[in-house]
């Protein structure tokens, strides 16, 4: 009795309860079963098994059953379709999750360490150019506003004498 | 006796006072002329000319209450220029602003006056690198003694 028979053997058991099988393999296997203990067990276990199925009464299968059926099947082919692509882009590109694993280390290093902090000089510069333009436009020679009045302030000697004006004659004789 | 006192004290105290304000009336007057100067040599567009006309006016003894007229005159060609696009010329007058000033205060003024050319120029990153050099002077004049 070798093992390439006993392997045979339980193959073909099914075949043999189904009426499957030529006369003369029926009857090889009838006989490898009464010399091997084994296969012959394992027919039985199979025979009893075969036996209880035949005796279950039969269902009656709901129309709607099929449908319910397929539709399970597709979403699971979804399911399939998806644990490809997962697979595929985590095994065949592998670049693509490099990448992703890169763009959420600078993101956690962002949150951690945040934005640069902001220069406290760089406020004040920009106000002290706000008024520095003003002067500038003013130095042009340029009408600008001031205390609601619109005033025009040629750039003049800065070292020229201040003569203050005192609304009287200047002819006017001091005595 | 008392009349020859009382001379004394006077000649004392209001000769000196007298002496400076001849004194800075006469860099005043110095100062004014050379300005008018370098306002013709602007509108001459004799530009390399300028840093020299203008260091004879930072040289003169400004009194302290007359330091703002340093910067100012430091404002107004620096204006001046910028209105001809002469910025390499603005900067060598500042240069020389910054070393004839003679407090920190006023350096840090003509800082800021260089801030802004920088700034006008584009280049921000040495124009806030000079304002906050001004506001480093600024902090060190008022830690600094009387």
């Amino acid at each position: 009795m070798t093992d390439t028979e006993c392997r045979a053997g339980t193959n073909a058991l099914t075949a043999l309860m189904d009426n499957e099988l030529s006369r003369e393999e029926a009857f090889a296997l009838e006989n490898h079963l009464r010399d091997c203990p084994s296969c012959r067990q394992e027919y039985e276990s199979l025979l009893y098994a075969y036996q209880l199925t035949c005796r279950m009464p039969e269902i009656e299968v709901d129309p709607s059953l099929w449908p319910q059926i397929r539709s399970k099947l597709s979403s699971e082919s979804m399911i399939g379709r998806w644990k490809r692509f997962i697979h595929g882009l985590l095994f065949d590109r592998p670049w693509v999750p490099a990448t992703a694993a890169l763009g959420i280390v600078a993101v956690v290093l962002f949150l951690l360490v945040g934005p640069p902090p902001d220069n406290p000089a760089s406020k004040e510069f920009s106000a002290f150019v706000q008024q520095r333009e003003i002067l500038f436009k003013r130095d042009q020679g340029v009408l600008f506003r001031s205390g609601g009045f619109n005033r025009y302030e040629p750039r003049r000697n800065p070292f020229m004498r201040q003569v203050q004006y005192t609304g009287q004659n200047p002819f006017r004789s001091r005595r | 006796m008392i009349a020859l006192n009382v001379l004394t004290l006077v000649t004392l105290f209001a000769v000196p006072a007298a002496t400076q304000e001849d004194g800075w009336e006469r860099t005043r007057a110095e100062a004014e002329m050379q300005h008018e100067i370098i306002m013709l040599l602007i509108e001459n567009k004799q530009f390399e000319q300028i840093p020299v006309a203008a260091e004879k006016i930072f040289e003169l003894e400004f009194p302290e209450d007359q330091q703002n007229l340093f910067v100012r005159e430091a404002q107004l060609l620096t204006d001046a220029l910028l209105h001809h696009q002469e910025t390499a010329i603005a900067h060598q007058v500042l240069d020389i602003a910054i070393k004839c000033a003679r407090d920190d205060k006023v350096k840090a003024r003509v800082f800021r006056e260089k801030a802004y050319l920088f700034k006008k120029e584009g280049n921000s990153e040495e124009a806030l690198r000079y304002f906050e050099e001004s506001l480093e002077l600024e902090r060190k004049a008022r830690l600094a003694p009387d």
